[in-house]
């Protein structure tokens, strides 16, 4: 190695500045969009930092490297894009200061403070974070937060992924979306169902206001009925949902290709057979064959063509359908269509009934699908990007270990929960209480994993004293009581800062977690996304840094509050995937330009294939 | 990287000293510097430039790649032209702003009643009460052409500076280097112009040169500056040259 070593560190450095700088006018709630255009007239306008650095042209293989850690990040929690950014290049930064005096080993003095955080990260970080920031919330917020906790939640995230107009419109819309799907106490799972079909449970329309996003009852099928006839009966409604290859089967197939006059036989049996089966409403993933459609406005049928195979599987499913000769029948209680503008949507309900089911039994669906409406192709992509966001984000607050373990507390008897009220909750049970189970077993603590694969939509049996008898961590999407009980145990945190001058406050006074330099470096790197928030006027960040550390020493202040939240554990996720890349960066001792391309994986694998097919 | 290195490198035998003031402000200019270049750097990302793996040759900037495949260096190429115009060293301008900042800066105080102190023989030089902007001074640009490494910086007049010599030594034109009008970086009030006959004009400008002529010269006595010394010595050529077209007039 050469005399001066810091050349690598500096480099690294200036690459990450460069994309700091791209995202950080979009940072924070108050940030603005970035607009795109190509050659071909296309426009994107857009704040969303993972699109933004997938369009930026980059051939340099550290700030590739970024972008794939930023986006294998995202991946889990759906936030933290330019967080991740601003954290990884204040750290770059302070770590080059540091190894700068050490001339002649500064990439190697540079790697051994990145060793030093990751070490602080696996074995002492969560420790402070969980036990002293964690605690510090819970004592500073819990008594005053008013409102409901899920929806500050949503609230928070949104406000930072499509800025605080556009969230104030779409979290109640999430709200009410996520309520309609997590009906009853036995309901499993709503959060990674949601998450898991979001796909098929959204429709999106062009060209109108977000306001004019709703959720609608039943399944938007997105796309209009070909034929339609209103149904004012309330009787059950028979679906024949066709398989793919109910047009494609041989004799039929034979039947259109080659002889005209077979065709109307084929046609006529199946008309037969969908007569027989005594079906109202024809929906298939293909383009139907003319006949069958002229046949449908005779017997008036509805039919839909082109429908998404999935959406057809989760239809059947969830109307407990049947198999048929030609595909699967299954029974609806309503068929319609949704008008919005000059847009037209075919909409099938399935409302479950109003009589009472016995105990034990599974409660059965109701569903909703997410109207998102936009203007333009960039805010809908956005919205949708933020929409579905909420969900990965709830779902890996709900599939934290911290989480598991806060809510695991047995559950109250239902004469209790009536008597809560959201600012009176029920203390948590002392851990003694659960000495006997395994606190943090990740098999176990996911139970219903091998049973969402077998029936995914049937709820486990959500009784606590069966789940606790049995030693298993009940996976329960959280109740309303749920989610306040997560924020008075110090998980949810409001917005705007509080984690990162708390965790800066605490690394510095925890002399046992690591060295006074390491700590000093990973607290002063923390503060640099508060102080971007508050970048426009940085008095405002003095203020708020003093007055939060006023309430440390003289405790809470009783000023009702209901701004919004974001997640302890998505924080802590975040510290540890920044400091993973630093790691990652810093162990790189030369960057070499190849001529060739590189063996890679699907380079293999194509080879492989080619070796096959020469056999 | 060896384990034998990662030992020398143990905290207890890596002895750091916190860097001095001097190092200090090289590192804040540094850091400045490469603020500016990524700043740069993100706006040309989004205008549709290409990051390249390659660096540049003269600063190891990352280099920039526009639509018609031409390379762009941000440093070199747009920040260091824009810095040089600041460069005192390099620009008169910027050291005329220099030094007017650094006089005004060490601008000593005005007397109990409000005057200023007379120069030169008996009293303390005479403060600066108005100073000019930069700007105004038609062709100081020109007429400097400060040596490399020229500083402008000079210290502060003391206010119990020795007194000047009696009178000026007599001005060599020859001496003094030839220059377009040049205008001192300070210049004491003028007095007001009064209109009146020729004589009177000429005579009244007359005074006024040779006050002039004399307040430069107590300053050119006590200026520790080679770029204030070398602005004065063209403020008496000009004086002088004055002079003699006046009384070439007068003649007439």
């Amino acid at each position: 190695m050469t005399g001066d070593d810091s050349g690598y560190v500096r480099s690294t450095l200036a690459v990450v500045s460069a994309l700091e700088a791209v995202v950080l006018r979009s940072f924070g709630p108050n940030g603005g969009m970035v607009l795109f255009t190509r050659d071909t007239g296309e426009v994107l306008l857009t704040r969303h930092g993972q699109r933004i650095l997938k369009s930026l042209q980059l051939e340099h293989p550290i700030a590739r490297m970024v972008v794939d850690c930023i986006q294998a990040h995202c991946t889990w929690t759906a936030d933290g894009s330019k967080s991740f950014l601003l954290l990884l290049t204040s750290l770059l930064r302070r770590i080059h200061a540091h190894s700068k005096s050490c001339r002649e080993m500064s990439n190697a003095r540079a790697r051994q403070l990145a060793n030093q955080l990751l070490c602080l990260c696996h074995e002492g970080l969560e420790d402070v974070v969980m036990r002293q920031v964690a605690l510090c919330v819970s004592s500073l917020y819990s008594s005053s937060y008013r409102g409901d906790t899920l929806a500050g939640l949503i609230s928070g995230y949104m406000a930072g992924r499509v800025g605080i107009g556009q969230a104030d419109v779409l979290t109640p819309i999430i709200c009410q979306f996520y309520q309609k799907w997590n009906v009853g106490r036995g309901m499993a799972e709503p959060i990674r169902f949601i998450h898991s079909h979001f796909p098929v449970l959204h429709s999106t329309v062009l060209g109108l206001p977000i306001g004019r996003s709703c959720v609608q009852e039943g399944l938007l099928l997105g796309c209009d009925w070909t034929v339609f006839f209103e149904r004012k009966s309330e009787e059950p409604i028979r679906v024949m949902a066709f398989s793919d290859d109910v047009f494609a089967a041989d004799e039929v197939v034979s039947v259109f290709e080659n002889c005209m006059y077979d065709s109307h036989a084929a046609g006529r049996r199946l008309c037969e057979c969908l007569e027989e089966l005594g079906v109202c409403v024809l929906l298939s993933p293909v383009k139907c064959p003319d006949l069958l459609l002229q046949w449908a406005r005779q017997k008036q049928l509805c039919v839909a063509e082109c429908v998404d195979p999935p959406l057809l599987d989760l239809l059947c499913q969830l109307s407990q359908s049947r198999a048929a000769p030609v595909g699967r029948v299954a029974t609806v209680t309503s068929v319609s269509r949704v008008v919005l503008g000059g847009h037209r949507l075919a909409r099938v309900g399935i409302t479950p009934p109003h009589t009472p089911r016995p105990p034990g039994e599974h409660h059965v669906l109701h569903p909703h699908t997410l109207l998102l409406c936009a203007p333009g192709p960039g805010p809908l992509d956005q919205c949708l990007n933020a929409c579905q966001g909420v969900f990965t984000m709830l779902r890996s607050v709900c599939e934290d270990e911290h989480t598991l373990t806060a809510l695991k507390q047995p559950q109250n008897s239902p004469t209790d929960q009536s008597e809560k009220t959201p600012l009176n909750p029920v203390q948590s049970h002392p851990s003694t209480d659960q000495s006997e189970k395994t606190p943090l077993n990740p098999v176990q603590s996911h139970p219903s994993t091998d049973e969402s694969e077998k029936t995914p939509l049937n709820p486990v049996q959500s009784h606590p004293s069966t789940d606790e008898s049995e030693g298993t961590l009940p996976v329960l999407a959280p109740s309303s009581d749920q989610w306040h009980t997560l924020l008075c145990s110090g998980h949810f945190v409001p917005v705007g800062g509080v984690f990162e001058v708390l965790l800066h406050h605490f690394l510095l006074s925890s002399d046992w977690v690591a060295e006074p330099q390491v700590r000093h470096l990973l607290a002063e790197s923390v503060q640099s996304v508060p102080r971007t928030l508050y970048s426009h006027k940085p008095r405002l960040f003095l203020q708020f840094q003093a007055s939060l550390l006023d309430m440390l020493r003289s405790g809470p202040s009783h000023k009702p509050r209901s701004d919004g939240l974001e997640s302890v554990s998505c924080k802590l996720q975040l510290l540890s995937s920044v400091l993973q890349c630093v790691c990652k960066l810093l162990s790189v001792d030369r960057v070499l330009h190849t001529r060739s391309p590189v063996n890679t994986h699907s380079h293999t694998t194509e080879k492989s294939h080619h070796e096959e097919d020469e056999d | 990287m060896s384990r034998a290195n990662l030992d020398l490198i143990k905290d207890d035998d890596f002895e750091w000293e916190p860097p001095s003031e001097a190092e200090m402000k090289v590192l804040e200019a540094q850091r400045e510097r490469q603020d500016k270049i990524s700043k740069l750097m993100g706006s040309y990302l989004l205008k549709g430039y290409k990051m390249l793996g390659d660096c540049c040759q003269h600063c190891a900037t990352i280099l920039l790649e526009d639509r018609q495949k031409n390379l762009y260096c941000v440093a070199c190429q747009e920040l260091d032209s824009d810095v040089d115009k600041d460069d005192p060293a390099l620009n008169a301008q910027a050291a005329l702003s220099q030094v007017r900042e650094r006089q005004l800066a060490c601008q000593p105080p005005l007397q109990a009643n409000g005057e200023a102190p007379l120069c030169p023989s008996n009293a303390a030089p005479r403060p600066i009460r108005t100073v000019p902007r930069p700007e105004h001074c038609e062709g100081a640009a020109a007429g400097l052409r400060a040596p490399a490494g020229a500083t402008s910086g000079w210290s502060p007049t003391p206010s119990n500076a020795p007194a000047p010599r009696p009178s000026p030594a007599p001005l060599d034109p020859a001496s003094v280097s030839p220059g377009a009008a040049a205008a001192a970086p300070v210049r004491p009030p003028a007095p007001a112009p009064v209109v009146g006959v020729m004589q009177q004009t000429l005579g009244e400008a007359e005074q006024a040169l040779l006050g002039k002529l004399q307040w430069a010269a107590c300053q050119l006595e006590q200026s520790p500056s080679v770029e204030a010394s070398v602005q004065l010595c063209q403020l008496i050529h000009s004086c002088a040259t004055s002079l003699r077209s006046i009384r070439d007039l007068e003649r007439d």
